[in-house]
């Protein structure tokens, strides 16, 4: 055999590019092993034998071996889809070993090229002469070894083995394992009666002697032996054995082979099993467990007496397998056959049916077996037990059926927990107040509808959200901060709540609500709309006022009605005192004409001082009620009604009116017509000289004059008299106004003392202003100021 | 015996003269038709009555301001004021006396009858 190197490195190379394309590209690639390609086959009869002492040489036998095994490797994992293995590390050292590869044959064929041309296969003949020399000295040794073998066999056969010599049974050979059965003792060149005297009366010499005369082997099978094992022990061994007697060529007998076994534990564990046995039965009993045994192929049926019982049979009563089908209740007959089919898949059988005594009594029966089967899985026998577990089941019905009717209680109850949550949403969400429930995080779990429907936001924009990511107005709130105080368990009522989402007023409530231990997993808030109760406050309030202002009218009026009482006490009083006093004057002067006429003089000007009084009490009085509907009044059409009455004076003073036209004003006539009347009566009556009034009337901003109080109204109407009369000092312009305030004698200028009051009443019943101006010699001026509606 | 009425009422001071005469005494009379009036005679000149009358009602200066004006003149504390008025509010006669006046006079609707007061008064005060 030759081989060429070059060929041999082309061949690796291919063998190399053959992995990639099987790792790569999915192509076919057996595995060749390193002792089967032409380079392994040629490294393992020449050239690791030829060439021993060149390193190279077996350098080379270690790379191609590696490379072998490594991509045997590969092939290997990768059909068995194995995925973690390292495939391309291999495939890159599998290169680089080619690579090696490649150079050592280089080097190979440099130092042993010439030397494998020429005489290679003279020295593999050499080499094979040698090799066959070796093989025969191995077959010798191969003979000696089995000889030695056949020896071993027999001396360390587990079996009892001997060879009795005569018709006396003289042991010529004796295994170990008999001396080890019987008792350590010499038996070699002994005659068994001898040897082995505690085995008279039992039968054996009579046996061995029997075999000896008759040229007949014997076999014994668990044949109980006594031996005596020395130091007074005996032990009873179970022996099958065989006595086979040895003939010679003359047909004589020489002597008696024998052969046996022990099988005492075989024997023993039969025994046990015996045992074990009726112990199961007992136990089956016990358990009130029927077994039976189903020949399948005989069709024969096997079964104890507690299956008959089950089945509600008396002891004696014959059952076949037909009865014990039959038996199963026409209901449950589809279970049997369903389990059977899966007992004979399985080898295991189990169910549960109810069978029908004879006397028509129902009980449930728990079936349990095994299947045996032949070989080819052909089934054999059945074997099974039959438990009756009627009491189990009626426990476990009864037990159903209390758990039904726990699960139908606890539906019920449910139902109610159902309708109870649905009547608590439906009673929260009816409510007109705001509820929400918060967790201890702040963020909303419950909005009812009313308050969704008041913040105008859908439950997915609030419900698990922060408070005040919900709605960022309420960060650093007062909510906020009472709800940080209600989650610390605190109960919280704020009567007059400012919501700034709602613009409104609301009572709040913030109650904690805890757990069993008290501990607080959230809060409800109630936010009662008080809207009505602020705006019935409000109109409280507006109703107040209007009291208040109806108190100072009324005020007004009581003040006015003790002026009155005044009037009546005193002003009306005097007159009458003095009427008294001149008429008992009269009498008293009764003849003395002059000063008759003279004290009736006064008492004329008394009573027309009283009757002055009491007409200027009833105007005012009249202008106490100011009940009248205001109109546009031409002041022109006032003022010539009012020169029309008080001509007679005018004309007797020499006065001058002087008057430009006067603009309108909403008011009353008649109570103008007595403002006019009472300051033109006052100018004419106070002048020392021709009285001159001037009147004239203009429209004024309301900024631009003092009115010495705050008024709602733009614009008014300024009327303006102005006389030359008496006047008087500025400091009594307030007192002026008051009734029965005189700031001169009666005697020189009458009357009742109430003009001005009137005048005064008329600009308030006309939500006007009235201020004068005066002073002593130069004459007085009225300022009134009459709203521009 | 000098007395002094302070009174705006013409047809009064002449019934009170006329009672003053009634009396018969020796007894002067002088008159004022205000307070104003009547400060200006006490204050100016030697004018020191016996009995000052002051009516209630008058212009200007009411009674009982002409009261206590008097009664800050030197020398006019001891003088004796009594009020002369038509009617006798209870509130206006406390407040006279807290003023300091002597009495209060309601105005009769006889010459007699004020003569008997006013001779009372006289008599009181000798």
């Amino acid at each position: 055999m030759t081989i060429d190197l070059e060929v041999e490195n082309g061949n690796h190379l291919r063998l190399k590019e053959d992995l990639h394309s099987f790792l790569y590209k999915k192509a076919e690639l057996k595995p060749c092993y390193h002792y089967d390609c032409t380079l392994g086959q040629w490294l393992y009869t020449r050239g690791i034998v030829l060439y021993k002492n060149v390193a190279e040489v077996h350098a080379l036998e270690r790379i191609h071996t590696e490379i072998h095994n490594k991509i045997s490797d590969c092939v290997k994992y990768r059909q068995e889809g194995k995925s973690d293995y390292p495939y391309e590390d291999t495939y890159k050292s599998v290169e680089d070993l080619s690579e090696q590869l490649g150079v050592l044959l280089k080097q190979v064929k440099e130092k042993i090229g010439e030397q494998m041309k020429k005489g290679e296969d003279i020295i593999y003949l050499a080499n094979k002469g040698e090799t066959l020399n070796k093989k025969m000295q191995e077959r010798n040794a191969d003979l000696m070894q089995e000889h030695q073998t056949l020896s071993d066999f027999f001396m360390q056969a587990p079996g009892l083995f001997c060879v009795l010599k005569g018709p006396q049974h003289t042991f010529q050979l004796v295994n170990p394992y008999y001396k080890q059965i019987i008792g350590d003792r010499e038996l070699k060149g002994k005659d068994i009666r001898s040897a082995m005297p505690e085995l008279e009366g039992q039968g054996v010499f009579e046996l061995l002697d029997k075999v000896y005369l008759r040229q007949r082997s014997f076999s014994g099978k668990e044949i109980p032996i006594f031996f005596d094992k020395g130091k007074g022990i005996q032990e009873k061994a179970f022996v099958n054995f065989i006595y086979k007697p040895i003939i010679n060529r003359k047909k004589e007998t020489t002597g008696i082979l024998v052969f046996g076994y022990d099988v005492s534990e075989q024997v023993n564990l039969r025994k046990q099993s015996e045992e074990s046995e009726a112990r199961l039965k007992l136990a089956m009993d016990a358990a009130e467990m029927g077994s039976f045994e189903w020949n399948m192929n005989t069709r024969d049926f096997v079964y104890s007496e507690r299956l008959s019982k089950i089945y509600g049979y008396s002891k004696k009563a014959k059952i076949t397998h037909k009865d014990f089908v039959d038996a199963i209740h026409p209901d449950d007959k589809k279970i049997r056959i369903h389990a059977i089919e899966e007992s004979l898949r399985t080898g295991v059988l189990f169910y549960e049916a109810r069978i029908v005594r004879p006397d028509k009594h129902i009980r449930w029966i728990k079936f349990s077996g095994r299947i045996i089967f032949d070989r080819n899985r052909n089934p054999q026998r059945m074997y099974g037990t039959a438990l009756d577990v009627t009491e189990q089941k009626m426990i476990a019905e009864h037990l159903e059926k209390k758990v039904k009717e726990r699960t139908k209680e606890l539906m019920i109850k449910n139902d109610l927990l159902n309708r109870q949550k649905e009547l608590s949403e439906s009673v929260i969400n009816s409510s007109i107040d705001n509820i929400a429930v918060f967790d201890t995080k702040l963020n909303y779990v419950i909005m009812n509808e009313h308050g969704l429907q008041a913040y105008k936001k859908k439950p997915e924009k609030i419900i698990g959200k922060r408070v005040d990511k919900a709605f960022p107005q309420l960060a650093k709130s007062e909510f906020l901060r009472d709800l940080k105080r209600a989650l610390k368990g605190e109960t919280i009522h704020n009567f007059n709540y400012r919501s700034p989402i709602l613009k409104g007023y609301f009572e709040v409530s913030m109650i904690p609500l805890k757990d069993n231990e008290g501990k607080v997993f959230g809060v409800l808030t109630v936010a009662h709309d008080n809207g009505y109760i602020v705006e019935a406050s409000e109109r409280l309030i507006a109703a107040n006022k209007k009291l208040e202002e109806k108190n100072l009218v009324l005020e007004k009026n009581n003040r006015e009605l003790e002026s009155f009482r005044y009037i009546a006490n005193h002003d009306l009083q005097e007159p009458l005192r003095k009427i008294q006093m001149f008429t008992g004057l009269i009498k008293k002067n009764i003849k003395d004409e002059t000063l008759v006429k003279e004290y009736i003089d006064n008492v004329s000007k008394a009573s027309r001082s009283m009757s002055d009084i009491i007409r200027a009490v009833l105007n005012f009085s009249v202008l106490s009620r100011n009940d009248e509907r205001f109109k546009e009044i031409d002041l022109n059409t006032v003022l010539e009604d009012v020169t029309a009455e008080l001509q007679p004076v005018i004309d007797m003073k020499k006065a001058t009116i002087n008057c430009a036209n006067l603009l309108p004003v909403e008011g009353s006539y008649r109570q103008l017509k007595q403002l006019f009347s009472c300051i033109l009566s006052n100018s004419l009556k106070f002048a020392d000289k021709k009285p001159t009034v001037t009147i004239s009337s203009k429209i004024i901003l309301t900024k631009g004059v003092d009115l010495h109080t705050h008024s709602k109204v733009n614009k008014y109407v300024e009327l303006i008299f102005k006389d030359n009369g008496i006047g008087f000092e500025q400091k009594y312009a307030e007192q002026i106004f008051k009734m029965f305030k005189r700031l001169q004698t009666s005697h020189l200028y009458p009357g009742a003392g109430i003009g001005l009051a009137i005048v005064k009443k008329v600009v308030d019943n006309h939500q006007g202003h009235i201020f004068v101006k005066s002073e002593p010699g130069k004459g007085t001026a009225f300022y009134i100021y009459f709203p521009v509606l | 015996m000098n007395c002094f009425l302070i009174d705006d009422d013409p047809d009064d001071q002449e019934i009170f003269c006329m009672a003053l005469d009634e009396i018969g005494e020796s007894v002067k009379c002088e008159f004022a038709s205000d307070g104003v009036e009547a400060i200006k005679k006490l204050t100016e000149g030697n004018y020191k009555p016996d009995l000052i009358f002051i009516d209630m009602n008058m212009p200007r200066m009411n009674g009982n301001t002409c009261l206590q004006e008097i009664k800050k003149i030197e020398g006019m504390q001891s003088v004796p004021v009594y009020m002369y008025s038509t009617s006798a509010e209870p509130e206006a006669v406390a407040a006279t006396k807290k003023s300091g006046a002597a009495g209060f006079i309601v105005k009769p609707t006889s010459v007699s009858e004020l003569s008997e007061t006013l001779k009372f008064c006289l008599r009181n005060n000798v």
